[in-house]
């Protein structure tokens, strides 16, 4: 009888015992922040979510680097460069640096890891932002050999790039994680598991020490990076947390000394901390307007729609963290580049041109679907936008929440009315935002396609002149949004940062980068500076 | 018995094999691929990853083709992948996943259950002993206060969702007396709310199933039999009764096994646990298919295997019974 009784309270407190000992491990750190959910890799020539940009570059460094404050592009592995005069042909002038296992980081090392990228076994989501080198979407295409594309290895440390077309933001472009180099014998040994900590070889601030999936990734300082003496913390310890409410949790008993997003059901409670800063992001959160369904295909109801939502109040009653109400599809905060409102938002010109498109006080108007993926702010944005239309042009439209992958497939295929959309700036350029409205875009997925438009960004590809750049792209813009409206702009988001204090050198700007490297300890008393 | 053993394992190689064919044929019917995403991907590396990965979709037929010819080739097309999958698996490879480049399936979720092992083998144990204490006392004080508060905190712990007992905890323990971490994973206090969240529902229905087979065995003839021969309460109780009680908790017990070990995936979001249950739901979100088809074949294998496990406790309470 004892035995039974031995064995029924021993054997539940003996696998109690053992779990709790086997849930051990060493993460001690300098600095610890929510990286959001777990990166899918940390390849900086494949990684495309913010988690995994975020680790390729505290890993890696590019030519250029940008500077945390200003986003400029500053020197990074090339000290210095010249530009020929038609602005098509970049020399780079590479310091001497190493590898992390010792080797130099050379102009091979950037041909091998762009050539790597426009292979399209490599799998590289942002393949097409080197296809502005010289014959690198022949490449891709497999229509050219490698010797053709414009990468030319003129000595190990002189690189010299010829581009299609003169690209003023080159050199926020060598900035960007695509453009990385990356260790051929490591890739060649390893495969897609290069980038594992026992395989990884990097040549940035920091080292991968451990990467538990879907729980951390740790770095430690690169001793042998080139501007070692200026890094200041040892090890960084970047969580994976999906929930941004956990984030605020382990934020809250100090388990994670910065947060990147919050929970926007807490924003108002959350904006008056003094630990909280948020700055405009470089992203615009939109309508698109399916233009092969009719009444969408007439620009006029498009306009109507467009013009007849209340952002301002969208912004500061529904969003509340700041975000700025969008009139133009270009956010402000692009540096060089001054966005304006393309229109006003006026009730009276809506109803107008809606009675101009047949449908005078919202009669006849056919019910249309708005459809957004599953988010509790999508879902009151677009509650609010469906008051405002019927409220302003007696124009009723069904909500619809559907899962992201089908949101994907339903908008590349156009089968929606209207749906929700946002855009992330990749580079430093407003181009970013205007070539994905260009006709047949992978990203357009309206069906909308102007000749006119496609024409001016022809123009802005090969000007040269900075403020007659800028210019055109401000009437290829007001094109877009207030003539033409295949998508309605709603706001601008922001990037959120809620920090201990833990460490100085945490500037927010609008791409939310981190530079690790000139992250420092503070004092007890420094805040988000 | 040990032929016994050996045949329910053969059984569960058609069963699997089942299970595996229904998920592969299911998850491919959801709308949207695992390389769609809101950057639109070029369509020659969409090709060539579709081609890496063997799902590439059927190749297009001439503009000519009847449709019943359309969807021959789509079948055909179709069940050579389901092929190579299987074939696959029967050599123990579940392929790569098709989300997180480089990285196996197989290592993605023995990581996971690892995880989610210690903490469901943690769970389980606390509930079994706080839901065998509650039934015990529960039938043996039958229709007392101590009976009715035993009942009502099964019937809490059954009703309450675990989001909201684990956000009370977390409220309680981790934010306002902080004397437990609110989450994370690596050190074994960080095992104790996860653990008594995922356990609290598991002993309420323990205590429930104990308190209905303990009250039943005690009014079975033999107990009525030592009781008039004198035999004390104490004896008839824990001599007898509980030990032939317990065979319906044991029955639940594999079941709950096998669920609470390959993880929950409300508590692992709530906690951050890099446990298995995410896999189950971000694999299908991402349509990381061979990921959601792993997920599925190992929480099936361990069903089956909580099951026999559970038969063969049966055999070593009850010396009458035999598999």
């Amino acid at each position: 009888m004892y035995r039974f009784y031995i064995g029924l309270v021993l054997l539940p407190l003996a696998i109690c015992a053992l779990s709790f000992s086997l849930a051990s491990r060493d993460t001690d750190s300098d600095f610890s922040f929510r990286n959001g959910p777990e990166p899918q890799t940390c390849d900086p020539g494949i990684a495309t979510d913010m988690a995994g940009h975020r680790i390729a570059r505290a890993l890696f460094e590019g030519l250029t680097v940008f500077n945390p404050r200003t986003l400029e592009p500053e020197p990074g592995i090339a000290e210095r460069w010249e530009v020929s005069e038609d602005g098509r042909q970049y020399t780079f002038f590479l310091r001497r640096s190493l590898w992390s296992d010792g080797r130099s980081c050379t102009a091979h090392d950037f041909r091998y890891g762009w050539l790597r990228v426009l292979s399209p076994e490599t799998g590289s989501e942002y393949i097409n932002l080197l296809y502005y080198i010289r014959n690198a979407k022949a490449y891709a295409k497999n229509e050219c050999r490698a010797e053709d594309v414009g990468l030319k290895v003129i000595d190990d440390h002189t690189f010299r790039v010829e581009l299609e077309k003169p690209v003023p933001f080159f050199l926020s472009l060598a900035a960007f994680a695509t453009y990385f180099p990356e260790p051929s014998w490591a890739i060649e040994k390893h495969g897609r598991n290069w980038v594992r900590p026992e395989n990884i070889v990097c040549n940035g601030p920091y080292v991968l020490k451990k990467w538990a999936l879907n729980d951390h990734l740790l770095f430690e300082k690169n001793p042998l990076y080139w501007d070692a003496a200026n890094v200041s913390l040892k090890k960084i310890l970047a969580l994976s947390v999906e929930s941004s409410n956990t984030g605020l949790n382990l934020y809250e008993t100090g388990q994670c000394d910065l947060l990147l997003d919050l929970p926007p059901e807490l924003i108002h409670v959350l904006r008056d901390r003094r630990d909280y800063t948020s700055i405009p992001s470089l992203s615009c959160t939109y309508y698109r307007f399916n233009v092969t369904k009719p009444p969408l295909n007439d620009a006029r109801v498009r306009l109507a729609l467009s013009l007849a939502i209340d952002r301002k109040s969208i912004a500061q009653r529904v969003l509340m963290a700041g975000e700025v109400p969008a009139r133009s599809f270009v956010p402000p905060g692009m540096p060089g580049y001054a966005s304006a409102p393309c229109f006003e938002e006026d009730v009276e010109r809506a109803r107008a041109l809606l009675a101009e498109a047949g449908f005078p006080g919202g009669n006849g108007f056919p019910k249309l679907t708005l459809v957004y993926n599953t988010s509790m702010t999508h879902k009151a944005v677009a509650e609010a936008v469906q008051q405002m239309w019927k409220e302003r042009l007696n124009v009723s439209i069904g909500l619809e929440n559907v899962e992201w992958k089908t949101l994907l497939h339903r908008m590349t295929k156009l089968e929606y009315e209207i749906c929700r959309a946002a855009w992330i700036g990749d580079y430093v350029d407003p181009t970013t935002f205007l070539e994905i409205m260009r006709t047949g875009d992978g990203n357009n997925r309206t069906g909308w396609s102007n000749a006119e438009y496609d024409a001016l960004l022809d123009v802005i590809a090969m000007e040269a002149n900075p403020e007659r750049r800028n210019e055109i792209m401000h009437q290829a813009e007001q094109l877009l949004i207030a003539r033409e409206s295949p998508i309605a702009p709603i706001y601008f988001g922001v990037n959120q940062l809620m920090h201990r204090g833990k460490v100085n050198g945490l500037w927010p700007n609008a791409l939310g980068l981190i530079s690790f490297k000139h992250l420092s300890p503070a004092g007890p008393d420094a805040r988000a500076d | 018995m040990f032929r016994k053993i050996a045949h329910r394992l053969l059984w569960a190689i058609p069963t699997l094999w089942a299970i595996g064919s229904i998920s592969f044929f299911i998850i491919r019917l959801a709308p949207g691929g695992p390389f769609e995403r809101e950057r639109a991907l070029d369509p020659l590396v969409i090709a060539s990853l579709e081609r890496e990965y063997g799902i590439a979709p059927a190749p297009p037929m001439p503009p000519g083709a009847g449709l019943g010819a359309r969807a021959a080739n789509q079948t055909k097309h179709l069940a050579r992948q389901y092929l190579r999958y299987m074939g696959g698996l029967c050599r123990g490879d579940m392929g790569p996943s098709l989300y997180y480049p480089g990285l196996k399936v197989s290592e993605i979720l023995l990581n996971s259950l690892r995880t989610s092992f210690v903490l469901g083998a943690a769970a389980l144990s606390i509930a079994f002993l706080f839901g065998i204490v509650a039934g015990t006392l529960a039938a043996w004080k039958r229709d007392t206060a101590l009976d009715h508060g035993a009942r009502a905190f099964a019937v809490a712990g059954i009703s309450l969702p675990n989001f909201v007992i684990g956000e009370m905890f977390l409220l309680v323990f981790g934010l306002w007396l902080k004397v437990l971490p609110a989450g994370g994973w690596g050190r074994p206090a960080c095992l104790i709310l996860p653990a008594l969240t995922l356990a609290l529902p598991l002993s309420a229905y323990i205590a429930r199933i104990y308190r209905a087979s303990l009250i039943e065995v005690l009014g079975q003839d033999y107990i009525r039999t030592a009781r008039a021969m004198g035999t004390g309460w104490f004896r008839v109780l824990f001599g007898m009764a509980v030990r032939n009680a317990i065979l319906p908790v044991i029955s639940f017990m594999g079941p709950a096994a096998a669920a609470v070990v390959t993880g929950s995936v409300v508590v692992e979001r709530l906690f951050a646990i890099p446990g298995m249950g995410t896999h189950f739901v971000n694999g299908a979100l991402n349509r990381d298919y061979t990921l959601v088809l792993g997920a599925v074949m190992v929480y099936g294998a361990l069903l089956i295997l909580c099951n026999i496990l559970v038969d063969v406790a049966y055999t070593l309470i009850d010396p009458r019974i035999r598999l």
